[in-house]
């Protein structure tokens, strides 16, 4: 008998890429165009996420977030860009039911995480769990002023747009590169892709397994095109805080990092910020009930680990999978 | 004056030549149709059949390259069938490549942040 193989050639897509740091992650870019065109196009992403990091990081104590927050119990006009992502976080909170929370910042802070996660993994954190005076569900309170572009936070109040400033900046890349060609930008582990490569039904990505370490395993792969994919974990972001394990998701209803049986959610969305906010509220919620709700939306599809390490799908993750 | 009506001689062989010629050139005529059709009945090849040819035993089947050389004219002690597939009737070229079997690598992946 003779054994015939199969012959199988790997295909990889080859076009102009970039990588450098922003928002406390690296950031990749891939543009299709030629490489003269894709410098130009990469400077200006480039400068797009250090404009909105400048604007938006809760790091930067002269971060206009940062002022904002300063400024409590006042109204204070604020940028463009802070009007639009803020309002885009009130929106998802409101069809969250509160589930995703932008006023959660006090209580991230009394989690331990008061700093980049950079200088947390350096050093064991001995902060004060200050469960007394977490500030969680304030976000209804916050009042807009159309007409000034101005902003109220009742007193105490603090906002962090950590996820949803990442995947909005990376959103707006996407359609900045989609006027040169097909693109695809992956920010800290996020990922939007513009139109698809030529020749290709959509740009080749994987979706991870959970590690605690920086290496990471592919456990499925899928085409990603004009769309959107988010991964939230609590696998890698954890630290001690007074000897006890902490991560940086919280949970609102609770005010303490989310007591949760997944250790990622992955979601894919036809929009950067629907996605980030399904994938954080997913892992908030948890194994059973964030399934029952994925997969009751049918524009939605999710790849969820839970902490025995099994990988759950929604059915519409195959439409996708290659 | 007397006229005379009998024809003349000459008129009557002339009468007599035309119609031997023309029944022979119908009688060709009809027998080159009618040996074209048995020849086309016998010689036609049908465009699926496989012809096959019998070499005669008797026919050298190497050539003998010179004088000098040693006898290479062998007799073929059996007859030879050479298969000929036949010649396509409507000639369609049809490029057949195997099915490539591509696998494509991922060019990054999603997780959390790191």
């Amino acid at each position: 008998m003779t054994l015939k193989e199969t012959a199988m050639d790997t295909t990889t897509i080859t076009c102009p890429t970039h990588t450098f740091r922003a928002m406390g992650c690296q950031i990749d870019l891939w543009l299709e165009t030629d490489e003269a065109t894709a410098v130009s196009a990469f400077a200006a992403v480039v400068q797009l996420f250090a404009e909105n990091e400048r604007l938006l990081s809760r790091f930067l104590p002269t971060s206009e977030l940062s002022q904002l927050n300063g400024r409590a119990g006042q109204w204070v006009p604020v940028s463009d860009l802070l009007w639009n992502v803020l309002e885009e976080a009130l929106i998802w909170a409101l069809a969250t039911d509160g589930l995703f929370d932008p006023t959660c910042l006090n209580a991230l802070e009394a989690a331990g995480y008061t700093a980049s996660f950079e200088a947390l993994a350096a050093a064991q954190h001995n902060g004060r769990s200050a469960a007394t005076h977490l500030l969680t569900g304030q976000w209804s309170a916050i009042r807009l002023d159309v007409d000034r572009q101005a902003v109220y936070l009742p007193p105490g109040v603090r906002i962090d747009l950590g996820g949803i400033a990442k995947g909005y900046t990376a959103q707006q890349a996407v359609n900045l590169m989609s006027r040169w060609g097909a693109c695809l930008v992956n920010a800290g582990g996020d990922l939007v892709a513009g139109p698809a490569p030529a020749g290709f039904p959509g740009w080749p990505v994987g979706i991870a397994r959970p590690s605690a370490t920086k290496r990471t395993n592919t456990a499925l792969n899928i085409w990603l095109v004009d769309a959107a994919l988010a991964t939230s974990g609590v696998d890698y972001r954890r630290w001690t805080m007074n000897g006890r394990a902490a991560h940086h998701l919280i949970d609102p209803r609770t005010g303490q990092p989310a007591a949760t049986n997944l250790l990622t959610a992955t979601v894919w969305a036809a929009q950067a910020a629907e996605a980030e906010v399904r994938a954080t509220t997913s892992l908030i919620m948890g194994l059973h009930e964030s399934l029952d709700f994925l997969e009751s939306q049918p524009h939605l599809a999710a790849v969820l680990f839970s902490a025995d390490g099994e990988m759950h799908q929604t059915p519409t993750i195959h439409n996708l999978a290659f | 004056m007397t006229t005379k009506n009998r024809p003349q001689r000459g008129q009557q062989f002339g009468s007599l030549k035309i119609a031997v010629a023309t029944g022979s050139l119908a009688a060709v005529l009809l027998g080159t149709q009618l040996l074209a059709r048995q020849d086309s009945a016998a010689t036609a090849v049908a465009a699926q059949d496989t012809v096959v040819i019998n070499v005669p035993a008797n026919v050298p089947t190497t050539l003998q390259t010179g004088p000098a050389s040693a006898p290479t004219t062998s007799l073929s002690q059996r007859q030879v069938n050479l298969n000929l597939q036949p010649i396509p009737q409507a000639a369609v070229p049809q490029i057949r490549t195997a099915p490539a079997v591509v696998r494509v690598a991922p060019l990054t992946q999603t997780r959390s942040s790191r």
